[in-house]
């Protein structure tokens, strides 16, 4: 998985993954860089957020912009100030995890000036066995209502469509058809496909015809191993 | 439609709507906001209303209102706000009004926290408002569970036109899992005779209340809202056992602390300790068979919450001193861990050897 | 030459570095209250009442003794305070939601009883800690987490207007609006504070400032075009100026 450029936005509907593959995309881009941060902006969820992951992006020297210590678990939808830091460093890239939705989306209104010249990648990531962006219809309403509220273009679409633990190839594939109806319908790059470790052995044949990452799973229930 | 991948709140919503629950009125409280802004998108996609009201205690006597009017209606709130909704719950007892009432608990007292809790238990069982009272509660552990307790819950509010409580912690309501929501299953229909819609005619008109003011009539009402309950305790216990029937001791957990407790469980018979788990799924009324068939035969029950210490009450007065009851829990939005568990069964099987 | 200090700490604000989202004006509200208690020197013989809301860690931030208030209740949890030491100043510092939402009847109550505390009241027009839903006070049409279809009158009914509503009341002495979007009305909300706790030392009765407020995060603007959405959508709706005083017979 690899950036396209300074800033890389994950937007999404709400629940689709965004936060996993921010996780993976800020640890494959510490490979590269010397420099990346990654920023929480995620308002909407209370828990299950990249802030939780601090502890990986700790021991792999990302830098990790969100609310500290008894705030970052505050109810409270606040952001972090230090992302201007970040974004006027040229060193940096800049990985921004963003809350679904429109909600979510709204919060990165803010930045536009800020970021407007930089050219940030806004990317929509979808997961077809989410409610309300099952449909192609569905995918392409919520595009339109998170590119109103962050006021920026998607540019480009990730499928990481899946059931947690229960998914199966056969998920991966409806969703790579939807996305490819999704990119085609709104004139969007379709970028690749997300499969979870450990589909990797189910995962040859399509890893082999389309671009696909295979990303780790950092958030889990206290009842997973 | 096959499975899809929800949030516990979604999940809540979404079998509300299946169970054709079409009206609700809500406050936004974390963690539990995602139902509200669920609804306020679904409901007018199934010609229902969202409501956001000014307050819990406006959202519970709305409630109380639609509720009078003979439809399936529903709330949701976490600790402090479902606080505020106990004088409506009093009501909606009192006047015998179905309705559903979700409590995705956090950290209290007061405003406490937004982390997991289970420690509205004494609340939500004990009556929780004035006057002599249970509510039903159902505390579902996984987001496919949710699916049938919520229809589960509105079947029962109409059957025995009671309030229900929904109850689950912020780590339900905010986890995602696989769900399945079988298509075309008829909602049950209740009639309802007693609801106060305009008579338009045909017949007498009708009155909905809680008050009664000769005592006599009041003791009455009493006794037969407790014939009620005692059918309801006949009719609507619901749990699940594991691995108990040669265990040496049971833990007891409900919600999401079973499932990490079903881990060390597993953890601990591998170790080799003989122990099980009674799961209540029903909270009240409290499920007290498998505690009676066991209580004589094992060493004793662990009881873990995400609290001080409260469902370990109705254990003890279950167990009768039967056998020994034991406690572990935390608080303040620490969820329990499945290593913990396991090392506070190994203390109470101390003399067991491998 | 003498340098000119053109900002210089209050010491009605504790060290701490407020949690606020950058270009959010509860800060700047914060520093208000703080320099006209210091101002008066009322600091030590002052109550504060935190309410919940992004606000709701004020307590760590004002200088002086803090209480902190259930949802809403406030303005009874300072009638309690004020009732005890009367001789104290008390004032509340509540978000919209909390005010005009859940806490209406409270604040209209102390209002009604002439109770001789000052309402700081924070109109940003949305739930701001609870991830952006509507408030009695959004806009007719304002898109929020509650409202996705924005606020429709048919539904949702009208904003609020809290000053004008509570201004009828006869217990009301001080009732003003004012906003924060430049410099010259944070300076008028400033005199505006200062003459509500005024009033309360005079013993004259109820007073509230509603000061219009940013809230760049859930509103989705940056802090500039913030200050921008306040002057252009909220003060037409919420006009400002003084709605009362009763010291000047302005009724
Ligand atoms: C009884 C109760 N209900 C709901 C909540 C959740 N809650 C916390 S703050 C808030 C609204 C805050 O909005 P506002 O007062 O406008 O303050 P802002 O954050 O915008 O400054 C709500 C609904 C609560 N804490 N207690
Ligand atoms: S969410 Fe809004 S009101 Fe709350 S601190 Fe941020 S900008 Fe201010
Ligand atoms: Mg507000």
């Amino acid at each position: 998985m690899k950036a396209n450029g300074k800033i890389t936005i994950l937007s999404g509907h709400f629940g689709s993954g965004k936060t996993e593959i921010a996780i993976n995309l800020a640890l494959s881009e510490r490979t590269k860089h010397d420099k990346v941060a990654i920023n929480d902006l995620d308002i909407i969820n209370p828990y299950y957020r990249s802030r939780d992951a601090a502890s990986v992006f700790r021991e792999h020297d990302v830098e990790l912009i969100a609310p500290q210590n008894r705030l970052a678990s505050a109810d409270l939808p606040i952001v972090s100030g230090e992302i201007y830091r970040v974004l006027h460093d040229s060193r940096y890239r800049l990985i921004v995890d963003a809350g679904g939705d429109k909600d979510g989306a709204t919060a990165l209104g803010q930045y536009y000036h800020e970021w407007k010249d930089m050219q940030p990648e806004l990317w929509f990531v979808l997961n077809a066995n989410r409610p309300f962006v099952s449909t192609l219809e569905g995918a392409a309403y919520t595009i339109g209502k998170i590119e109103n509220a962050s006021r920026l273009k998607v540019t480009g679409i990730i499928n990481n469509t899946n059931i947690g633990l229960e998914t199966t190839m056969e998920d991966v594939w409806r969703g790579h058809e939807l996305s490819s109806l999704l990119a085609e319908k709104l004139n969007i790059a379709f970028l690749f496909t997300t499969i979870a470790n450990h589909l990797q052995k189910d995962a040859c044949n399509f890893a082999y015809r389309y671009e696909a990452f295979f990303i780790k799973r950092y958030m889990k229930l206290p009842w997973e191993g | 439609m096959g499975k899809v991948l929800m949030k516990g709140n979604e999940v809540i919503a979404e079998s509300a709507v299946h169970a054709g629950c079409k009206y609700f009125f809500g406050y936004p409280i974390t963690p539990q906001s995602e139902l509200v802004a669920y609804m306020a998108r679904r409901l007018p996609e199934v010609g229902g209303l969202f409501l956001q009201a000014e307050s819990e205690v406006a959202a519970i006597n709305m409630v109380y209102g639609a509720a009078s009017a003979g439809v399936r209606v529903m709330t949701s709130s976490s600790s402090p706000g479902f606080s505020l909704k106990q004088e409506g719950i009093s009501y909606l007892a009192g006047a015998q009004l179905p309705a559903v009432i979700v409590n995705i608990a956090r950290g209290g007292p007061g405003l406490g926290n937004i982390q997991p809790a289970q420690s509205d238990y004494f609340q939500v069982t004990k009556g929780g408002g004035h006057g002599d009272y249970h509510t039903p509660v159902l505390a579902p552990a996984s987001l496919q569970e949710i699916v049938d307790l919520t229809k589960d819950a509105f079947d029962i509010a109409d059957r025995y036109r009671t309030p229900v409580i929904l109850l689950g912690d912020g780590m339900l309501g905010q986890m995602m899992e696989p769900v399945e929501f079988t298509e075309g299953t008829e909602i049950r229909k209740f009639a309802k005779p007693w609801a106060t819609t305009g008579t338009l005619g045909d017949g007498p008109p009708r009155t909905i209340t809680s008050l009664e003011l000769d005592a006599e009539s009041l003791e009455k009402r009493n006794w037969d809202l407790q014939q009620k309950f005692a059918v309801m305790k006949a009719n609507e216990i619901r749990y699940e056992t594991y691995l108990t029937e040669d265990a040496d001791y049971i833990m007891v957990a409900f919600g999401t602390v079973a499932r990490i407790t079903m881990n060390a469980v597993n953890k601990a018979r591998e170790a080799g300790v003989k122990v099980g788990l009674i799961r209540p799924i029903s909270l009240w009324p409290f499920p007290e068979k498998p505690f009676l068939e066991t209580r004589d035969r094992v060493k004793g029950y662990i009881s873990v919450e995400m609290s001080a210490g409260q469902m370990v009450e109705d254990v003890r007065l279950v167990v009768e001193g039967h056998a020994q009851v034991d406690f572990f829990g935390r608080t303040g939005g620490i969820v329990p861990t499945q290593d913990e568990i396991f090392e506070k069964i190994m203390m109470a099987a101390g003399g067991v050897t491998v | 030459m003498t340098m000119k200090i053109v900002f210089q700490k209050t010491s009605g604000l504790t060290d701490k570095p407020t949690h606020y989202c950058p270009g959010c004006t509860h800060g700047v509200i914060h520093r208000l209250v703080a320099e006209v208690l210091e101002e008066m020197g009322v600091l030590e013989d002052t109550v504060g009442v935190a309410s919940v809301g992004c606000s709701v860690l004020s307590y760590e931030y004002f200088n002086c003794d803090m209480t902190q208030a259930a949802h809403g209740r406030a303005p009874a949890v300072a009638t309690g305070v004020k009732r005890v030491l009367p001789d104290r100043m008390v004032f509340t510092y509540q978000g919209d939601g909390d005010l005009a939402s859940i806490g209406i009847s409270e604040v209209i109550h102390a209002a009604a009883r002439g109770e001789n505390i000052t309402v700081i009241f924070v109109n940003n027009a949305i739930y701001g800690m609870t991830g952006g839903q509507m408030a009695p006070t959004s806009l007719i049409g304002q898109k929020t987490a509650t409202t996705p279809y924005g606020r429709d009158v048919s539904v949702h009914g009208s904003p609020i207007k809290v000053c004008e509503m509570i201004s009828v009341l006869d217990g009301a002495a001080y009732i003003e609006r004012v906003s924060t979007h430049d410099v010259p009305h944070i300076q008028k909300a400033k005199k505006a504070i200062r003459r509500a706790f005024e009033t309360q030392k005079r013993g004259g009765g109820f007073s509230m400032v509603e000061i219009l407020s940013t809230c760049p995060t859930n509103w989705g603007l940056d802090p500039a075009e913030s200050l921008e959405w306040v002057r252009d959508n909220m003060v037409p709706v919420y006009p400002l100026g003084v709605y009362k005083n009763k010291a000047t017979g302005n009724l």
